[in-house]
């Protein structure tokens, strides 16, 4: 037994959040109006479980990824079990089983919360929210195109001003890796130096290193290989073998089809970029925001994944981090503001049954109506639901008017109105009263 | 776009002379008010560009978040800390060496092949940790926020891990160096959005500190 101290407990853990009413109605905001661009897609929302076991959620992690799981381990069986770090090979083993015998393409979404263990941080939470979408069983730049154009739409729709959408191509880095020839350790080297852009150590790296000259200045100067369209021409001298020519002219290809979307205007290159996850594969992307210091999003291709599964499949897809995007949205202030509650029925009738009649109508119009249950008087009430972000305030039985009326009153302009309890529920019923919801 | 500012971290203490000296090469004008008055933030809407002044050790994190697109930080600093930002520019200048020390005492018999336990106190308990961890001695790290040469002293530790210019420091408390960590020098740092979201701006800032910090060292 754990051992109690005498005090109340109240603590909450580094790295997860409660969160009130007001943070709660934001994140549902944002979360449906993003689920909604991906419904409109064609995208199908799926579930998958909190924990699992390691073994599979570790398939295509990276190193450092696989240090940020939360493990613990199956009574029963004894075997590791993980909370969902990343809901990308998650997706990938449903594909790969209940799934597989469904034709292609198949466009799955999700809305889930990721654990990884991790410092917390400004922007990262030990527990955090993603909203994602995976489009699985087409090689085509046309799906990695279509991700990036829905990454756009899906900001666009938030009302997010001003936002670019980072695209690079891991496969040209590989490329360019599999032509020069280094042991483990300069290797291992070249890539942090590479992914911190760090050209100056890179310099020092080659310098000790045997290998075509070029070929080394080259991947110097990979750091500085981002911009708008331009890069890709630039990068046509830097293609030295297959792999690279391929990613690159793959990578053209996405762009021109953004471009072809009238997109061009929100895309950045970087042919530098080694970021995102080992299982990447072809083009990838991040959306970048100048209000937050990381990205918003991240994703790309993952064409080798689902066949360690045992389904050989390409595939691609990205994920929102719900709590950046409300950090970005509200640096542009463009959230709707809080609203409780549309209605609050103060009945200071001995009978309730006209208030409850009242409520039922309402509420069968789509409002959301809470009743005041609490004795107390007029003040008290209407304090309590200004308090609670409530729009609007119904009193039956007060001095103010007749039995048989009710006093409607706005609680953020104060009008008030007296309306008979029955010309005011036929209004409703009509619809010839109407508020906004 | 053109005229939006870009925030630039620079550090207190060894370091800034130079890094002043590298953003007014390059165009920023009236940077001598950070040194000397008691400024903490200075604006030139000529050059567009608008510094804050911090303690080294938090440059890296007001880069991190954004709070600042780019900054100058010691190599150390930044191995220490692993932040996740863009490291594009060795400056060159705040060279330096992180070195493993101890009373000229304890040296005459003491053999840093032979160690299996340590006690250390320094201001770099990751970096500490990894060098000792890698070579299979056991490190009980004290972490210390200053005068790291007065713990064998006082009996805090029997050695230290600390940054070094000239020595003299160590000589004078009684320290000798014992092995060298590394060896680390100013670094231009960048926020990851701002390279993405401000790329034009940032990358002719780049370009040009570059320039000059070849025309520094030839």
């Amino acid at each position: 037994m754990v051992s109690r101290s005498p005090e109340v407990q109240t603590a909450i853990p580094k790295g997860v959040r409660v969160l009130l009413p007001e943070e709660t109605a934001k994140r549902r905001y944002i979360m449906a109006k993003t689920l909604s661009v991906f419904r409109r897609w064609g995208f199908q929302e799926v579930v998958t479980p909190t924990f699992e076991y390691l073994d599979v959620l570790s398939v295509g992690a990276g190193e450092d990824q696989q240090e940020k799981i939360f493990k613990f381990v199956d009574r029963q069986t004894g075997q590791l079990l993980a909370l969902r770090s990343d809901l990308t090979p998650q997706v990938a083993r449903m594909v790969a089983t209940s799934l597989r015998h469904r034709p292609l393409p198949l466009r799955l979404a999700y809305a889930a919360t990721v654990f990884r263990y991790q410092e917390p941080q400004a922007g990262r939470q030990r527990e955090f929210f993603q909203i994602g979408v995976e489009l699985i069983g087409l090689e085509q730049p046309e799906a990695d195109a279509e991700m990036i154009a829905m990454a756009v739409e899906s900001l666009k729709e938030l009302g997010l001003g001003y936002f670019q959408i980072d695209v690079g191509q891991v496969e040209f880095f590989r490329g360019l890796m599999d032509a020069v020839e280094l042991g483990p350790e300069v290797r291992r080297k070249v890539i942090s130096a590479v992914r911190r852009k760090d050209a100056s150590e890179l310099e020092l790296l080659f310098q000790a290193v045997p290998g075509d000259d070029r070929l080394k200045e080259c991947l110097i100067a990979l750091p500085g290989l981002y911009g708008g369209k331009e890069v890709l021409a630039k990068a046509e001298g830097m293609a030295f073998n297959q792999r690279a020519r391929e990613a690159l002219a793959n990578l053209r290809q996405v762009y021109e089809i953004l471009a072809f979307y009238g997109l061009s205007d929100y895309l950045i290159i970087d042919l530098g970029e080694t970021y995102g996850f080992e299982y990447h594969s072809g083009v990838v992307f991040e959306a970048f925001t100048k209000a937050l210091g990381y990205p918003l999003s991240g994703g790309g291709r993952y064409d080798d994944l689902i066949g360690r599964f045992g389904y050989p499949c390409p595939a691609t897809g990205f994920a929102f981090d719900l709590e950046r995007l409300l950090w970005a949205l509200e640096a542009e202030r463009v959230l709707p503001a809080y609203k409780g509650a549309d209605f609050l029925i103060i009945d200071f009738n001995p009978d309730k049954r006209q208030a409850l009649r009242l409520a039922r109508l309402l509420r069968e119009k789509g409002y959301s109506v809470a009743r005041d249950i609490i004795k107390r008087d007029l003040p008290g009430s209407l304090a309590y639901a200004r308090d609670a972000s409530i729009g609007r305030a119904i009193v039956l039985g007060t001095a103010g008017c007749k039995k048989d009326e009710l006093i409607l009153k706005d609680l953020l302009s104060d009008r008030e109105e007296i309306h008979s309890i029955e010309g005011f529920s036929q209004k409703v019923s009509s619809g010839e009263l109407r508020w906004p919801t | 776009m053109t005229n939006e500012l870009i925030t630039v971290a620079l550090p207190k203490g060894r370091m800034l002379e130079d890094s002043l000296r590298l953003f007014t090469v390059i165009g920023a004008n009236g940077l001598e008010n950070l040194r000397e008055s008691r400024r903490l933030i200075w604006e030139d809407t000529t050059s567009g560009l608008r510094f804050l002044l911090l303690r080294g050790v938090d440059v890296p994190t007001y880069v991190e978040h954004g709070a600042a697109d780019m900054g100058i930080a010691g190599k150390d600093v930044l191995i220490e800390q692993g932040k996740d930002v863009y490291e594009p520019l060795d400056l060159g200048f705040g060279f330096c060496r992180l070195v493993v020390a101890e009373p000229i005492e304890l040296q005459g018999n003491d053999d840093p092949r032979a160690w299996s336990y340590v006690r250390i106190a320094t201001k770099y308990p990751n970096i500490t940790e990894r060098h000792f961890s890698r070579k299979g001695i056991q490190v009980e790290v004290v972490k210390l926020y200053g005068s790291i040469e007065l713990a064998p002293m006082a009996g805090l530790s029997e050695r230290i891990v600390d940054l070094v210019s000239s020595g003299k420091t160590l000589a004078e408390n009684g320290l000798v160096e014992v092995e060298e960590i590394m060896k680390a020098t100013a670094r231009l740092i960048v926020n990851r959005a701002s390279l993405k979201t401000k790329y034009r701006r940032i990358k002719g800032l780049i370009d040009r500190l570059a320039e000059e910090v070849r025309a520094l060292r030839s």
